[in-house]
């Protein structure tokens, strides 16, 4: 079976419902894509074509958007969810009615900054936010990973106690009738902290906070006065300026050593309307063919190490507009980001059939003290070569 | 986007399809790019038809350009009623579009569409008068002229040189329809002699295919051996020129074009020789390299169960030595520089393979002696066979031995992909095969001599020495039993 496909959607782009209100009745469509760059590195944003500037509040609206997320080959949406007044809003009651079995919907919770030290938490506090962010997820119709509705924690390095958290929130999710949850954390690496403390899966973070290869700066300290003098383009010296086939590589060296850490693919990226001064980060020579490559090679790594229902890819976006990373269509590509989607699902679908074994036999794994003692063989006879060159 | 028409009594239906990117279905073109233009067109007439058993005439657009079947029917359409048989051309004398009569395929001559030149009007107008029997007329549209031919086209259509070679062959096969009347009854050649694994990977689809448009394939003498040894179905015509070298500096289509003088008036006159290398870039598919040359050989390949990955022969070879020591042959370079496993990974894993217990052979690299391996070369089949036998497992690169102990022998191997994608040129999968993971969106970049992301002169693609020695014991333990690293703490 081939990964999934997930993508981060914004439902913010409504202009009535419990979630237009409680953000402040603000015109979505307008934040997301009137900003103007001001240095070149910084990509224009692009505009809105096929699917237009939606109300997800409409129905037809809404309808459309699903419907072309699941031609492009989708399983489902991941949703943020937003403190409101009493608990968490999220926009899902927009999308759930397209969803099915084969196109559902996921979440993420941003748990904010650090907070309290364990011995000073307000634990009773943050068990009822935690059965709030449940509450929140529970009556939509999911996309799963090992069988449960997936939940991605964004900032799992504030949490206290991520392992108590994790306990709580599938406690919680139990009560509520699921079958527990597939909580994903936003982090590159496991540390011992994330890795006891019973997370399904690691999430890539995005280039903004994982930054991930060497960033594209200027050959002299000529270039870089002259930037600063406003004679050339500051950006290579304001903000991060990375090369996205660099990028994309970068992302996926070593993976089968990195552990259960899903992908984040992304078509492009870059964060400069919310860093006007300095310290945006730019994906630049961003092409649908790299992008598809990107995705053809998370979906082939995911089938690879992972198991059949734990494999999926984050697309990070389906419509997040102000950072230029969604793969709506929009006016000067039109639909050449969904079609490559598409075409990397389709080619992720038939080589994971090829990888079924034709010949019956029992496949052998190696044990990981095995693994771990070629590991450790291969690292010191690395170093000795090295060190004689 | 491919574009088609079917006429019926005047009635009009118009299709789009599409190249296949994994996915089946009557609207998708298996993607091959061992097929010249000519044999899309062969298939998008024979889907058309399909589609409404009942037409009297195709229209098929000529699959180097993007139409939909709506575009075509406006375009060949706008002078009144076409004329069958018909080449549509753009203002100039491009050709865009061919009628084709009903009768063509019913009479069993589809597979002359091969020889299209699919650049040169006037040409392939001749061709559909051999074929139908009656003139072809030429018709112009209002289409601007197309111009120039770009290096390559988004749907992986390879120019440069390619338009020549394809206009070589429409005119070769001209001569011979004009000098002779038994022409309908000449057998087609596959002009594909190069390369030692390129030539098993038609010699296999020749085996697996139900169905062969060809009777011959051109091999170069050098390369004969592979051509028996895999069993070709083909009958071979053997040509007496050194392979193509591997450094792009002389192109296919140039290789194809200097080739016929060396074949012999004969040859020439007796047989319909179609360019059958690359005039579509192969890495842009998930496809196989062997499905590639089953469908230039003339099958459709419309499912999955149609492809080699559900119709491979099931082989199984052992060494003749007992489990241990574990003997393991390697092949550590490739058909160019860059396919060469990386000199500091190679001296990790031979090294640490000796310090496991192994026994290491390398194929064709001397330096491998300097970390302890034993160096051997295989100069033809046979020796080759004889190595595998003499060893428990095989690693090599992308490489023909790669192919021939998965595929055609059927010993336990490890494959290692860098520059090359995996699913291009790999075995099904089974007891006794392993491909350790490449996992960089770059692999596939078919880099010659430099990474063009590093400017190194190694790929970084290449799965490290513990994965390949963790594949080695995985193989070994389940084709021999070979238990050592069990428990290994």
């Amino acid at each position: 079976m081939s990964a999934k496909v997930i993508a981060f959607f914004d439902a913010r782009f409504q202009e009535s419902g419990p979630l237009w209100e409680a953000l402040g009745r603000r015109n979505h469509w307008r934040w997301s894509l009137e900003p103007r760059p001001a240095r070149s590195f910084q990509q224009s944003l692009r505009m809105p074509s096929r699917l237009g500037a939606y109300d997800l509040a409409r129905p037809e609206m809404a309808a459309s958007v699903v419907m072309a997320a699941r031609e492009a080959g989708l399983a489902g949406f991941v949703l943020d969810l937003y403190r409101a007044r009493e608990g968490y809003l999220t926009g899902a009651e927009c999308l759930d009615p397209w969803c099915d079995g084969d196109f559902g919907l996921a979440f993420r919770w941003d748990n904010g900054p650090r907070g309290a030290s364990s011995a000073s938490m307000d634990w009773e506090g943050h068990r009822r936010d935690l059965a709030a962010v449940v509450a929140a997820m529970r009556p939509w119709r999911h996309v799963t990973l090992g069988g449960r509705p997936v939940l991605v924690i964004q900032r799992p390095h504030t949490l206290a106690e991520p392992a108590l958290t994790v306990t709580l929130l599938q406690e919680e999710a139990r009560r509520a009738g699921l079958p527990g949850l597939y909580i994903v954390a936003n982090a590159a690496e496991e540390t011992p902290r994330l890795g006891a403390a019973g997370f399904g899966a690691l999430l890539d973070p995005d280039p903004a906070e994982w930054v991930s290869c060497d960033v594209v700066t200027p050959d002299t300290g000529f270039t870089i006065l002259q930037a600063l003098a406003g004679y050339e383009d500051a950006a290579v010296v304001l903000d991060t300026v990375l090369n996205y086939r660099t990028f994309s590589c970068s992302r996926m060296v070593n993976r089968s050593r990195r552990g259960k850490v899903l992908p984040r693919v992304m078509p492009a990226f870059s964060n400069w309307p919310d860093h006007d001064e300095r310290g945006a980060v730019n994906l630049v020579n961003t092409f649908p063919a790299l992008y598809n490559a990107f995705l053809r090679k998370s979906i082939s790594v995911v089938s690879d190490l992972f198991a059949e229902d734990e494999r999926a890819v984050f697309l990070d976006s389906w419509n997040y507009w102000r950072y230029g990373s969604q793969i709506e269509p929009e006016t000067r590509r039109g639909d050449s980001l969904l079609r490559e989607t598409r075409s990397a699902i389709n080619w992720g679908r038939y080589v994971a059939r090829t990888q079924v074994p034709v010949h019956k036999a029992e496949a052998v794994t190696l044990d990981s003290a095995a693994r771990a003692r070629i590991d450790a063989l291969c690292s010191k006879l690395m170093q000795a070569v090295e060190a004689a060159q | 986007m491919f574009g088609s028409l079917a006429i019926t009594n005047g009635q009009i239906d118009a299709f789009d399809f599409r190249l296949s990117s994994g996915d089946f279905g009557p609207n998708f073109i298996f993607d091959s790019g061992t097929s010249p233009p000519g044999r899309y067109i062969f298939e998008i007439a024979l889907r058309t038809i399909e589609a409404v058993p009942g037409c009297d005439a195709v229209v098929v657009a000529n699959p180097i350009l993007p139409f939909t079947g709506r575009q075509l029917a406006d375009l060949v359409l706008e002078g009144g009623t076409l004329p069958v048989p018909c080449v549509v051309s753009d203002e100039a004398t491009f050709p865009i579009a061919y009628a084709l009569p009903r009768s063509l395929f019913d009479q069993g001559l589809g597979r002359f569409l091969n020889l299209l030149s699919v650049n040169k009007r006037a040409m392939d107008a001749q061709m559909l008068s051999h074929l139908c029997g009656v003139t072809a007329v030429k018709r112009k549209s209002s289409l601007k002229a197309i111009g120039d031919l770009p290096m390559a086209s988004a749907q992986g259509f390879v120019f440069r040189e390619n338009p020549l070679a394809w206009s070589t062959q429409c005119l070769g096969a001209l001569a011979i329809m004009s000098a002779r009347d038994d022409w309908a009854s000449l057998p087609f050649v596959a002009h594909h002699p190069n390369h030692a694994g390129d030539v098993m990977f038609f010699s296999l689809a020749s085996r697996i295919n139900r169905h062969l448009d060809y009777d011959k394939q051109i091999v170069c003498r050098s390369y004969l051996d592979i051509f028996h040894e895999c069993g070709n179905r083909l009958e071979p015509i053997v040509l007496d020129m050194a392979p193509v070298s591997r450094d792009g500096l002389v192109s296919d289509a140039r290789y194809f074009i200097d080739s016929l003088p060396h074949l012999g008036g004969k040859v020439l006159s007796e047989n319909f020789i179609v360019f059958s290398r690359f005039s579509k870039s192969y890495a842009q598919t998930p496809f196989n390299l062997i499905d590639h040359a089953r469908f230039s050989l003339g099958e459709s390949i419309r499912s999955f169960e149609d492809t080699l990955y559900a119709r491979a022969p099931v082989i199984a070879n052992r060494c003749k030595h007992a489990a241990a020591p574990l003997r393991v042959l390697m092949q550590l370079s490739g058909g160019w520089p860059m396919k060469t496993y990386p000199t500091s990974d190679r001296k990790v894993l031979v090294r640490a393979l000796l310090a496991l217990g192994c026994h290491v052979t390398v194929l064709d690299m001397d330096e491998a002696a300097e970390d302890g391996a034993e160096v051997a070369t295989a100069g033809s089949t046979e020796s080759l066979t004889a190595l595998l036998n003499d060893h428990h497992v095989f690693v090599s690169v992308d490489s023909f031995p790669l192919h021939y102990a998965s595929q055609i022998v059927g010993h336990p191997t490890v494959a290692l992909f860098g520059v090359t994608a995996p699913n291009n040129s790999d075995a099904p999968r089974g007891a006794g095969y392993r491909l350790p993971l490449p996992s960089m969106p770059c692999g596939g970049c078919g880099a010659y001599q430099l990474c063009p992301l590093t400017y190194q002169p190694f790929c970084g693609n290449y799965p490290q020495a513990n994965q390949i020695i963790a594949a080695i014991f995985e193989v070994a333990a389940e084709i021999y039993g070979f238990r050592q690293m069990e428990g290994a703490a």
